[in-house]
């Protein structure tokens, strides 16, 4: 059996529990939830899917380091034996140490199950970073340089200019990190999620290349690590035919770099189509799901106006 | 006092303390939060009477060897006393569900008196327990109280990410609980020492891990200092902790006026050593969680070996100990084989042909 762990990280107010209660319905398989802090904004209200209540463990704080371990391996073992999840979301205190807690997975291996690091997520909340840079010690960067995967919150209020500099020292700290730029707290729960699909696909691109290579060889794949996403409504409605163009218009250039996207489109038939596509792979089928037509898109330097130009228009001709 | 030793662990610390010889290294597992693991208790069993707390140590002593006691005031003893929410979990340390200040602005209502012994059944509690082992076994062992540094005590009070941010957007306030911390703490190693035990002040959230330099100086340091010279001022003796990565403090440590220091695993035995060991005696630094309580006793061995090789030779003296207290579900094998070693590379006189 295989379970996945998956880590959000970040200080106090960077929003993680919001951020897994957007992410956290539209995760597949069961889950099980650790917390490292009591009587927070509480997850426990959200927490009914289809599989009734999901379990919340609670590890207390007390002394930082070897504590927290020791709890954190207890109480995952646990859930693993009473609950078999395959997904166990931890959301550590703001002022733990993620490479303490990555290095408590070296020591998991077992018979009955194996451990798989997921989502290794750091909240940078970037209205406060730089003043919490320079009052923190080493844990508030040791977040940082060990996730897999950093979202910004709170950047609604700066300059693209000051977003632009966070974003370049944040990639000075962790090149190899996906940087998620947008304003995730805004984006529709279900296509957040996309953006965490993104990332499995850019860790097994990773996986599959000598590591300290893959900074030039994964290129092919994108050297870039900064993403955006960008969602679109009220689609025009396709001709069947014209679905074998998408895949190649979603990989034209002028559109900056999508490497994920996937949506419901409308047909001239009154049939609908849901597809999916990444820059190896496109597929669609037929689906009566009851949800308007809407698409979205994750990549790099994405070309948003032109994307909505193709559509939304009906004259494909004028951007193809 | 133990079948494989010579000494009794009073004796062996009063020749420690003299520059006399020994039949071996101090060694010091600090068998604190799992002592009930040596009796087959919880924590919730241990921590639910003195005599509990107290047999937990005595078994501990009986079946290690062990060089010293240790009752648990703990980490969160200031503020669960002052009225943070704490946790009751079976095995593990309770941890606070709510925190007694939840605006810093409001550090002026804390009540001092609920802190003092004859109003804490907590702190009447351990100090029992530490009665109890000095009624039993003091001939031959001393006991410690581990309980929480100024910063850490504050961090039992008012959240620790919220303690963070003040040191920056509310210093006059934190100065103030800080303050308040360190009077009650005065407060209470007075009567612990009263009793006759060895001060373990450990201030795990004033980690380099978590502050910076300039805060320790600012935050902990001056407030550390005050507090060792009332220990000293009551006659006591006091061992400093502090967890984690604590490689850019070790000399402003040591400055607090501690009698010993005990470093976390993360700082480099060796690099301590020629930092402070001409000043203090230095203690640590076997890895708690991934030697002791993941690790094998050939693990555990080798760790021993390696603290001896780096600190043996420590101007001021050397004790063998756990980087910091043991929680959790330790093997009680790999404590057998901490002794077992520490007898085995320790031995007198020190020789390090013994341990290359």
């Amino acid at each position: 059996m295989l379970v996945n762990i998956n880590i959000i990280s970040g200080f106090l107010g960077a929003g993680k529990t919001t951020f897994l209660k957007k992410i956290l319905p539209n995760i597949d398989g069961k889950i099980a939830i650790i917390e490292n802090e009591f009587g927070d904004a509480g997850l426990d209200g959200i927490l009914l899917n289809s599989d009734g209540n999901i379990p919340i463990r609670e590890i207390s704080s007390g002394c930082i380091c070897c504590s927290l371990a020791t709890d954190l391996k207890n109480s995952i073992e646990d859930l693993i034996i009473n609950y078999s999840p395959n997904h166990i979301f931890i959301e550590p205190s703001g002022v733990a140490s993620l490479s303490d807690i990555l290095k408590l997975f070296k020591h998991f291996s077992n018979k009955t199950f194996s451990i798989k690091l997921n989502y290794i997520i750091t909240i940078v909340d970037a209205l406060s970073y730089e003043d919490s840079l320079e009052s923190f010690g080493a844990f508030y960067i040791d977040q940082i340089i060990n996730a897999k995967a950093i979202f910004l919150s709170h950047q609604k209020t700066l300059d693209s200019h000051k977003i632009e500099s966070l974003i370049s020292e944040l990639k000075q700290h962790n090149p190899n990190a996906l940087i998620f730029t947008d304003n995730w707290l805004e984006i529709d729960d279900t296509h957040l999620i996309e953006s965490l699909y993104l990332l499995d696909d850019f860790d097994l691109n990773l996986n599959s290349l000598d590591r300290l290579k893959s900074q030039k060889e994964a290129s092919s794949f994108s050297a870039d690590t900064i993403f955006e996403s960008y969602s679109v409504k009220k689609l025009k409605p396709f001709m069947e035919t014209e679905l074998a163009e998408l895949p190649k218009m979603l990989k034209k250039p002028t559109n900056g770099n999508i490497l994920r996207a996937k949506g419901i489109i409308s047909l001239s038939n009154d049939k609908k189509i849901h597809f999916n596509f990444t820059p190896q792979n496109f597929e669609w089928e037929y689906t009566d799901i009851d949800i308007p037509p809407q698409l979205v898109v994750i990549g790099s330097k994405l070309n948003s106006l032109n994307i909505a130009n193709y559509f939304t228009h009906k004259n494909l001709q004028s951007i193809l | 006092m133990h079948k494989h030793d010579q000494m009794t662990p009073n004796e062996r610390l009063t020749a420690f303390m003299t520059g006399k010889p020994m039949d071996r290294l101090l060694a010091i597992p600090v068998a604190c939060s799992m002592s009930g693991l040596a009796l087959g208790m919880t924590h919730k069993e241990k921590r639910s009477s003195a005599e509990n707390e107290a047999l937990a140590q005595i078994a501990c002593y009986e079946r290690f060897g062990n060089d010293l006691m240790v009752v648990e005031y703990g980490l969160h003893g200031v503020g669960a006393a002052l009225g943070s929410e704490m946790s009751d979990p079976e095995d593990s340390v309770p941890a606070i569900l709510n925190y007694a200040l939840e605006d810093l602005n409001d550090v002026h209502t804390l009540d001092m008196s609920r802190l003092e012994l004859k109003n804490d059944k907590a702190f009447q509690l351990h100090l029992e327990a530490a009665e109890i082992i000095t009624q039993k076994i003091g001939h031959e062992v001393s006991t410690g109280v581990l309980i929480s540094g100024p910063f850490t005590a504050a961090a039992s009070i008012y959240k620790t990410e919220n303690l963070l941010r003040a040191t920056r957007k509310n210093p006059e306030q934190l100065h103030k609980l800080i303050n308040f911390c360190n009077e009650g703490l005065k407060m209470i190693c007075r009567e612990f020492i009263k009793k006759g035990c060895l001060i373990l002040l450990c201030d795990p959230i004033a980690s380099g891990t978590i502050l910076n330099k300039k805060q320790y100086q600012e935050f902990v340091l001056p407030y550390t200092i005050e507090l060792m010279k009332d220990i000293h001022e009551a006659n006591g003796m006091v061992c400093y902790h502090i967890c984690g990565d604590t490689t850019a403090i070790v000399e402003e440590m040591v400055k607090s006026g501690c009698d010993m220091m005990s470093i976390d695993n993360r700082v480099d035995l060796e690099y301590t050593k020629n930092k402070v060991g001409n000043k203090v005696p230095i203690l640590g630094n076997v890895d708690p969680v991934e030697t002791l309580i993941l690790g094998t006793p050939e693990d555990v061995d080798n760790a021993v070996k390696a603290c001896i090789q780096k600190a043996y030779d420590s101007p001021c003296g050397y004790i063998l100990a756990s980087g910091c207290d043991l929680s959790g579900g330790v093997p009680l094998e790999n404590l057998d084989q901490f002794m077992t070693s520490a007898r085995k590379y320790g031995k007198w006189p020190l020789d390090p042909n013994n341990f290359k």
